[in-house]
């Protein structure tokens, strides 16, 4: 139950959401029936039609929503392989083989909403919530830094315990807070919808990414996912999130739905129009598109009796698909997946990953507690350490990165769009991927990373020798200063 | 003109007047430079950077043939009219 302070926190949120309602001008760009009319009308593609929408794929300017309904409808095993050869292709041909690593650190759980799905909804008493103290904080940052981590994703409850003030004091701690060589370099979030005004003050500490999931697109199911006199009760206020965060000036923004809630169908168009209307409006779409499934939770039935569970044949369908449909955009495959199936996955287009995860608020500072129910939204179904998985992804020949670049020299919003766009974005990511992977491998690795690592980046050397001799001459250059101690060393 | 837009005709008339490649600004906001708006062809090398006023600066490449003294002309000429730029964004709170 809300305390009478939680509920006049919430009254006076939904009362700003309210006045949003009357405002908003903008028109809700996801109409069920024109969704459901695309998925009918490409409810059995000719082999012909299949073939020819993978073609426009490979041009990397995206595909319609119709065009992806083919793909989607697809059930030919062998054009199903086909879709996945075209996603791996666009993936390496955009971003290169580079997988960006980061973190989640979840800072706060208490929540006012209610959702259906969510082990962290305030009426579950099973879960313990609670919210990091600073000096928490630091720990925890502490401990990923030691790692070898320096990208995170901070997640936040919509509290006034983590309200816009406290949002942006733990990111400040965040990027203030130093472990010897280690730090976070860039602090992407996961929070509730603010207003602009909250969105501006978000900007000025300097974030990475801001991510809102709308969880489901599917306007019935979302009314029944969320109680009505909550905040998330509100669709529209969720949908136009990111509209609001770019006219504050946010200009890197993230999307995503729950998988599992509705018909991933649908969900997948949902997607492609929500990155449509970001385009539309701000010429830039998502920086990046997050496929989380629904997995357990404690005392959260329908997170197991869902009828619209994804299972591991859609869901490697899903990742494929995004990747064709939106080419320019960073696909985030999380630790919820179970460490066979993200090897295959991240084969499908996958562009970063975390690893090494804990989801438990405070879970770092207990690290050999791989889970820990009883204060976790959901279960995770990869807990190996980072190194190992680092170890995994060289075995696949893979460069692991902990590239934070290009927001940091200005290649953001608009300016980043216009390499990504054009594929070559790689030109920055390979090379930045070679310098944040050598200082992981002289700090943090293991002995047997270490070897296999520097492996790998001697092949991606010879890989620039042959084909960008200046670049790789620079390159070069730079990573002799790591060797010599240097840090943050960047293209 | 938006704030962007005038940041990018400065960074043409720089590059031009230089033989640049590319020049851009930025806001620093904590760890992040936030792009304000530039010209120029990107040469995928890593760029060069000053900071022209607190929270400003210019990032350019192919500079690496310009003279030093065509390149402090060079600074000379953004840090001015950036820092024009810059205080007039403020202004109107771009």
């Amino acid at each position: 139950m809300l305390t009478p302070e939680e509920q006049t926190w919430r009254e006076q949120r939904m009362t700003v959401i309210r006045k949003y309602e009357e405002t908003e001008k903008r028109e809700d760009f996801i109409n069920d029936d024109e969704i459901r009319r695309i998925l009918e009308s490409k409810a059995h593609p000719a082999r012909a039609e299949v073939e020819e929408v993978l073609a426009r794929a490979r041009e990397l300017k995206g595909l319609t929503p119709e065009e992806a309904a083919v793909l989607i409808n697809c059930r030919d095993p062998e054009l199903l392989e086909e879709i996945f050869a075209t996603a791996r292709w666009i993936k390496e041909h955009v971003y290169g083989n580079r997988i960006v690593l980061f973190a989640p650190l979840y800072i706060s759980s208490p929540c006012v909403n209610n959702c259906a799905y969510c082990g962290f909804r305030h009426t579950n008493d099973a879960v313990t919530k609670r919210t990091l103290s600073m000096e928490e904080l630091a720990d925890e940052v502490k401990i990923l830094t030691s790692k070898g981590h320096k990208r995170l994703i901070v997640v936040y409850g919509e509290h006034p315990v983590s309200d816009i003030d406290f949002m942006c004091r733990t990111i400040e701690k965040i990027y203030t807070t130093r472990n010897g060589r280690g730090e976070i370099r860039r602090v992407n979030v996961n929070a509730p919808p603010l207003t602009v005004e909250e969105y501006r003050r978000l900007k000025e500490v300097g974030i990475g990414t801001y991510q809102v999931f709308q969880e489901t697109y599917h306007h019935a199911t979302y009314r029944k996912m969320h109680p009505a006199n909550t905040p998330k009760g509100s669709y529209r206020w969720r949908l136009f999130a990111l509209h609001r965060a770019q006219e504050a000036g946010i200009d890197d923004v993230a999307i995503g739905v729950l998988f599992g809630l509705y018909d991933w169908r649908f969900e997948v168009l949902g997607l492609i129009y929500h990155a449509m209307d970001l385009e539309r409006e701000f010429g830039v779409g998502p920086h990046t598109i997050s496929f989380p499934r629904l997995e357990p939770a404690l005392n959260t039935p329908l997170t197991t009796s869902s009828p619209y569970l994804v299972g591991d044949e859609d869901f490697k369908k899903i990742v494929a698909i995004l990747r064709c449909a939106v080419p320019y955009t960073g696909l985030i495959l999380t630790c919820r997946e179970r460490p066979e199936l993200r090897r295959e996955v991240i084969r499908l287009g996958v562009s970063q990953t975390d690893a090494g995860s804990r989801i438990a608020v405070g879970g770092y500072a207990e690290m050999e507690r791989e889970h820990i129910p009883d204060r976790q939204q959901f279960q995770l179904g990869d807990t190996r350490p980072l190194d190992e998985f680092i170890y995994e992804l060289c075995q696949d020949g893979y460069i692991p990165s902990f590239c934070t670049s290009c927001y940091r020299a200005a290649r953001t919003g608009c300016h980043f769009m216009s390499f990504a766009k054009k594929g070559l974005v790689k030109n920055f990511c390979i090379p930045n991927a070679v310098l944040t992977f050598k200082e992981y491998l002289l700090d943090y690795a293991s002995p047997q990373t270490r070897t296999l690592g520097e492996e790998v980046i001697r092949c991606y050397l010879e890989w620039f020798d042959q084909r960008m001799p200046k670049r790789a001459a620079q390159l070069r250059k730079l990573l002799q200063r790591v060797e010599a101690g240097e840090r943050d060393v960047k293209f | 003109m938006s704030n962007s837009d005038a940041f990018g005709t400065l960074a043409r008339a720089v590059c031009e007047r230089f033989g640049v490649k590319k020049v851009y600004f930025a806001r620093a906001l904590g760890n992040r430079l936030h792009y304000l708006g530039g010209y120029g062809e990107e040469t995928y090398l890593p760029p060069e950077k000053a900071e022209l006023d607190e929270g400003l600066w210019v990032f350019y490449e192919g500079a690496e043939e310009l003279p030093p003294d065509q390149k402090e002309e060079l600074l000379r000429v953004v840090r001015e009219a950036g820092r024009r730029l810059w205080q007039q964004g403020k202004g109107r709170g771009d």
